[in-house]
């Protein structure tokens, strides 16, 4: 394996439907409280429940995105102890764009305009990327390949998406929207429910004397395509199995070194089936804890790998993970699936996983920094 | 750390009315894809025509990075109209204007399960950061090969793509 620059995690926000502070935003994961709330729609769709923001900037599609993106990024660097910003350091951003789809103006431009526009506000260097529901995660996977490679030194990687109407209608004709709640892995789950967000993560080179505050290390990534269609999953696992296997390969571990997982626990028949017998079969000898935080954010979409990055961190550096909301009867009994109340745990290394529209499957590995 | 250098196996180009150029049995899968598809898919059939990959190389080894500003501009049109016109969103419109549809019908197609990629940003600016994925990839041997796909609008809704089939 080379030898590559190991990379931290010194800052983090992100803007939710439980809120936008961090603790507290955690704090009510772990009392399992929901932020899908009813979001009255002119539109007749399959559900009306959504993890809308709670308090919103505006109500222009375009100028929600960029907003509480910008917001969002200054956050975590404020966080990282960041206050001063330069064209080196690079902003890596992922959504599934459904705000353009919404939009107007948007909906013809370069896919890269938005982007830009929050990059030079905030004179920062943009890369923008778009791998459906693993857009967040694949930008946190470049910023630790370019700062591993020596071409960074700090990267500021998530991603953002708004609630549209358009990706609103097009769930509920899809019936990939549940017409009751998103309960991930129940045997009585019926669909997803859509949610927005933003979420993003400092990255930064591991020096030898760092004195700032750190989180986490960002050990490794791994992705793979499931080559099934545009939506459809690959039925047999084998697309999220490479993810997993390539990410451990990076962060040079074993599966039985994984204590926690976040899953990607969509709450559809098929992901939730598929996912969880890779689960089952990948850890057959040594089950991590398995976690999902959708039923709580609802699915974010382009910003849901942030969102789940973010609780997979602060799980491991609280040592506890939030308990499933609205799950009661599991869909696997070899998995375990924290219900009603926090599980305490004593992980070092966790893996968060988030699967795409298109195939996209990425897998990263966090470990706990102990200083 | 230092990567090994990438080698350029073979390398093609198309433009956007490439549709024709297809082979039939490609034209019949991809009919109602979005036309920004098309020459994604066309550069990278022509490629596998025209070298042969190591024989025990599996389709799980072969990976897929777009970097460009093209993306399915019809069918993200055809969406907002659905919304404005008819007060919903057909699955079939939905699902080709995902901004990654040509690497999902790529990989499909062809049935390549590497990491694959869509970096949304001009082919010029994202060139840098797109090698070193694809060194990385290769390197780690989460591939064996990267079809490396450079997108560019030229205007007048005129486009056109290069592909480069690398490795190390």
């Amino acid at each position: 394996m080379l030898d590559k620059n190991r990379v931290i995690v010194t800052g983090m926000s992100w803007c939710t439907a439980l809120g936008d502070e961090l603790m507290p935003v955690w704090q009510r994961l772990l009392h399992a409280e929901s932020g899908l709330t009813q979001l009255p729609s002119s539109y007749t769709l399959r559900n009306n429940l959504a993890g809308a923001i709670v308090k919103p900037v505006t109500q222009d599609i375009d100028e929600k995105l960029h907003e509480i993106t910008k917001n969002t990024v200054q956050k975590a660097l404020l966080d990282a102890g960041i206050t001063h910003t330069s064209q080196e350091i690079l902003l890596i951003v992922g959504t599934s764009f459904g705000a353009r789809l919404d939009s107007e103006i948007s909906n013809q431009q370069s896919l890269h305009i938005w982007t830009d526009s929050v990059a030079e506000e905030l004179n920062l260097t943009p890369i923008a990327l778009s791998t459906a529901c693993s857009s967040a995660s694949d930008a946190m996977s470049i910023g630790a390949a370019l700062i591993e490679a020596g071409v960074a030194d700090i990267c500021v990687c998530g991603g953002a998406d708004m609630l549209s109407d358009a990706k609103l209608l097009a769930h509920s004709a899809l019936g990939t929207m549940s017409p009751t709640i998103l309960r991930s892995f129940d045997q009585n789950r019926d669909g997803t429910i859509l949610g927005e967000g933003a979420g993003f993560i400092v990255l930064e080179k591991h020096q030898k004397d760092i004195s700032k505050k750190v989180y986490a290390y960002l050990l490794g990534s791994g992705c793979a395509n499931d080559a099934a269609g545009l939506t459809s999953p690959d039925d047999t696992g084998n697309g999220i199995r490479l993810a997993i296997i390539r990410s451990i390969h990076d962060a040079q571990l074993t599966l039985n070194d994984i204590g926690i997982i976040n899953a990607h626990g969509s709450g559809t028949l098929v992901n939730d089936r598929v996912e969880s017998s890779v689960y089952s079969e990948m850890f057959a000898g040594n089950q991590p804890l398995i976690f999902a935080t959708k039923g709580a954010f609802g699915h974010s979409l382009g910003a849901t790998g942030a969102l789940e990055a973010i609780s997979l961190i602060l799980a491991l550096c609280e040592q506890s993970i939030p308990p499933i909301c609205h799950l009661h009867t599991p869909i696997n009994d070899n998995l375990v699936f924290p219900r009603i109340h926090p599980e305490p745990h004593s992980a070092i290394y966790g893996l968060s996983l988030t699967i795409g529209f298109g195939g996209f499957n990425t897998s990263l590995i966090f470990e706990r920094y102990i200083s | 750390m230092t990567y090994s250098s990438l080698k350029i196996l073979h390398e093609v180009s198309a433009q956007e009315d490439c549709f024709d150029q297809l082979p039939d049995d490609l034209k019949r899968l991809t009919t109602m894809n979005d036309p920004s598809v098309w020459p994604v898919l066309l550069t990278t059939h022509s490629i596998l025509r025209a070298i042969t990959l190591q024989h025990d190389v599996s389709a799980s080894q072969i990976s897929m990075l777009v970097c460009g500003n093209v993306y399915p501009a019809l069918y993200a049109k055809k969406v907002l109209l659905e919304v404005q016109n008819k007060r919903r969103v057909s699955p079939l419109s939905f699902i080709n204007a995902n901004a990654g549809a040509a690497i999902s019908v790529c990989c499909t197609t062809f049935h390549f399960q590497g990491p694959s990629l869509n970096l949304t940003m001009p082919s010029e600016n994202g060139e840098q950061f797109a090698e070193i994925l694809i060194k990385k990839w290769l390197n780690n041997k989460d591939a064996n090969y990267v079809f490396w796909v450079s997108t560019k609008i030229l205007g007048d809704d005129r486009y056109e793509v290069r592909n480069r089939l690398v490795s190390i």
